[in-house]
């Protein structure tokens, strides 16, 4: 039954927002504002997570597969393939999860609890279309940018980790990377991390949007923020592989 | 320099998507910067390539297949992304093969020797060349069938060889095979009665052949010495037979110089003046002798028998 009803103030928060996401001049400045935070404030941790994530990827498969009769460059296909399809969009996800979600749960549960909300709704002030919308645009924007990033700098580090570790020699690594592309791949990456920022955004939201009771409120909205935007993204990395592929 | 949170934006955004339209083309193998051309070829099958499969002249890989569809020739026509810094005659053949046994298909082209080249949209020959795998296994299945209709035949070999070798067939080998036993004991038998007929015959040839032994072994002094002194008298006769032949010479000259009439003898042989001589030598002595006959006193009246004495 609280499930029911969890789900049913999400969905009637979506709708309010989407219905006020018409009124761009109420949160053009936030929009940005978030759009910051989002996306160009992350940009150095996802640079970080896409470098280890490919040269761990790398490193690995080369130790895995170094018995294997297959040619080198199918590491380079695997490492590369893997970042695209998975690890780009579901890693950075996983992460932002924790940057974004917290974040974004923190300043609304904050808000909520010392009564700021209140304030802007007496205020006369579509308090969703000020501080959901412009949140959840912001990661429906900048997340498949961060995918972006964090696929080009995984597959240079997978790259990088197979020249400096001796493994798989660039040219192997291209070779097979290319060979293996397909641009459906990325298509799938790409959508994946579009509902992965709308997912770590909007339950962020939901979860501070309704915080009760103080600090510890605070607290307690937060991390569900965080878990359930990890578990979510989780599930529905499997929804999206169950439906697209 | 402040960066307002729009320009901040802007400039990630602008710079992910820059980014990402170069990896995307790097990735699909379509030059980044260069211009390409897109040729096309049909095969009869497309096995084992798809979209992004590479492109081979002579080993170096010039562009990358854009696109596979089925013709309504029942073909398949796909479509390559070249380089164009890559001249390639219009008479060039497009090959669907695999580089190696283990590796992936590629398309190979084969370059012609026209001296017109190919441009973008056209249109060359392709070939679908059949792998070693895929020779491998319908070979395979050939010589499975072969295997098997081999062993149905020995099947059926064996089944008839059952069926001649009915009851009368098995009795008459059966009876074959007791009359050779039965030629075999008699044999037997009959070497057995003549044993001892045999056994002395060998016995006798050995002593015979030992004897002979012996009176080799024992006489083999004297014949030995017989040998050497039958050498000896053979080396004798032949200086016996030089000597002759020196003497022969010898007498040959001395009779030419006799029929030559040279020396005594030979004048005496060839000078008719000595016969002649003693001819009426003989004649005068006859008269001579005559004469005493008749008259001896006249040849002795000059001398007293004491002066004769």
């Amino acid at each position: 039954m609280n499930a029911f009803k969890e789900l049913g103030k999400y969905s009637s928060l979506l709708y309010q927002a989407l219905r006020s996401s018409t009124e761009f001049s109420t949160y053009r400045k936030n929009l940005f504002h978030e759009l910051v935070k989002v996306g160009y404030d992350s940009v150095p941790i996802i640079i970080l997570v896409g470098i280890f994530t490919g040269s761990v990827m790398t490193l690995q498969s080369a130790y895995q597969l170094q018995f294997a009769f297959i040619p080198l460059s199918t590491i380079g296909a695997i490492v590369s393939e893997s970042i695209l399809i998975e690890l780009a969009a579901v890693i950075s996800g996983l992460v932002l999860a924790g940057k974004v979600g917290a974040r974004v749960a923190t300043e609304l549960g904050t808000m909520r609890v010392s009564e700021q909300i209140d304030a802007l709704e007496s205020m006369g002030f579509n308090s969703v279309s000020f501080l959901v919308v412009p949140r959840v645009l912001a990661g429906v924007m900048m997340f498949p940018v961060l995918y972006i990033v964090a696929s080009i700098f995984g597959i240079g580090g997978g790259l990088a980790a197979g020249y400096f570790s001796g493994t798989v020699p660039p040219a192997d690594f291209l070779m097979g990377a290319r060979m293996y592309f397909y641009p459906w791949n990325v298509v799938f990456g790409f959508t994946k991390s579009f509902v992965f920022g709308f997912i770590i955004t909007s339950v962020a939201c939901y979860k501070g949007f309704f915080a009760k009771g103080g600090a510890e409120g605070v607290g307690k909205s937060t991390t569900e923020a965080t878990v359930l935007g990890c578990i979510y993204i989780l599930l529905a990395d499997f929804v999206l592989a169950a439906l697209l592929l | 320099m402040k960066f307002s949170n729009e320009v901040k934006v802007g400039i990630t955004v602008f710079l992910a998507f820059v980014v990402a339209i170069i990896g995307f083309r790097f990735m699909r193998d379509v030059p980044i910067f260069r211009q390409s051309m897109e040729i096309s070829t049909t095969f009869d099958r497309a096995d084992g390539i798809s979209s992004g499969s590479l492109v081979y002249i002579k080993g170096v890989r010039v562009g990358s297949v854009n696109r596979i569809q089925l013709t309504r020739e029942n073909n398949v026509r796909v479509n390559m992304r070249i380089d164009t810094d890559v001249p390639i005659p219009d008479n060039s053949t497009a090959r669907l093969t695999s580089l190696g046994i283990v590796e992936g298909k590629s398309i190979v082209i084969d370059l012609g020797t026209s001296g017109r080249y190919l441009v973008s949209g056209d249109e060359i020959s392709g070939m679908y060349e059949e792998t070693m795998m895929e020779v491998l296994g319908q070979k395979g299945e050939e010589l499975g069938d072969d295997v098997s209709n081999a062993i149905y035949e020995l099947n059926q070999f064996l089944r008839q060889l059952n069926a001649t070798l009915d009851d009368d067939t098995r009795t008459t080998l059966d009876q074959t095979l007791r009359s050779t036993q039965e030629v075999t004991g008699s044999i037997a038998e009959i070497l057995q009665g003549k044993k001892d007929e045999i056994d002395q015959a060998i016995a006798s040839g050995s002593h015979m052949i030992s004897q002979l032994d012996t009176l080799v072994t024992d006489n083999r002094p004297r014949v030995d010495s017989l040998m050497s002194s039958i050498e000896e008298n053979v080396s004798e006769l032949a200086k016996v037979r030089i000597e002759l032949e020196t003497a022969t010479a010898n007498l040959n000259n001395i009779l030419e110089k006799i029929d030559h009439g040279e020396g005594t003898l030979g004048k005496l042989v060839n000078d008719p003046s000595i016969y002649e001589n003693l001819d009426s030598l003989t004649i005068e002595l006859n008269n001579l002798v005559k004469g005493i006959n008749e008259n001896p006193g006249r040849y002795l009246r000059h001398m007293s028998i004491i002066d004769i004495f």
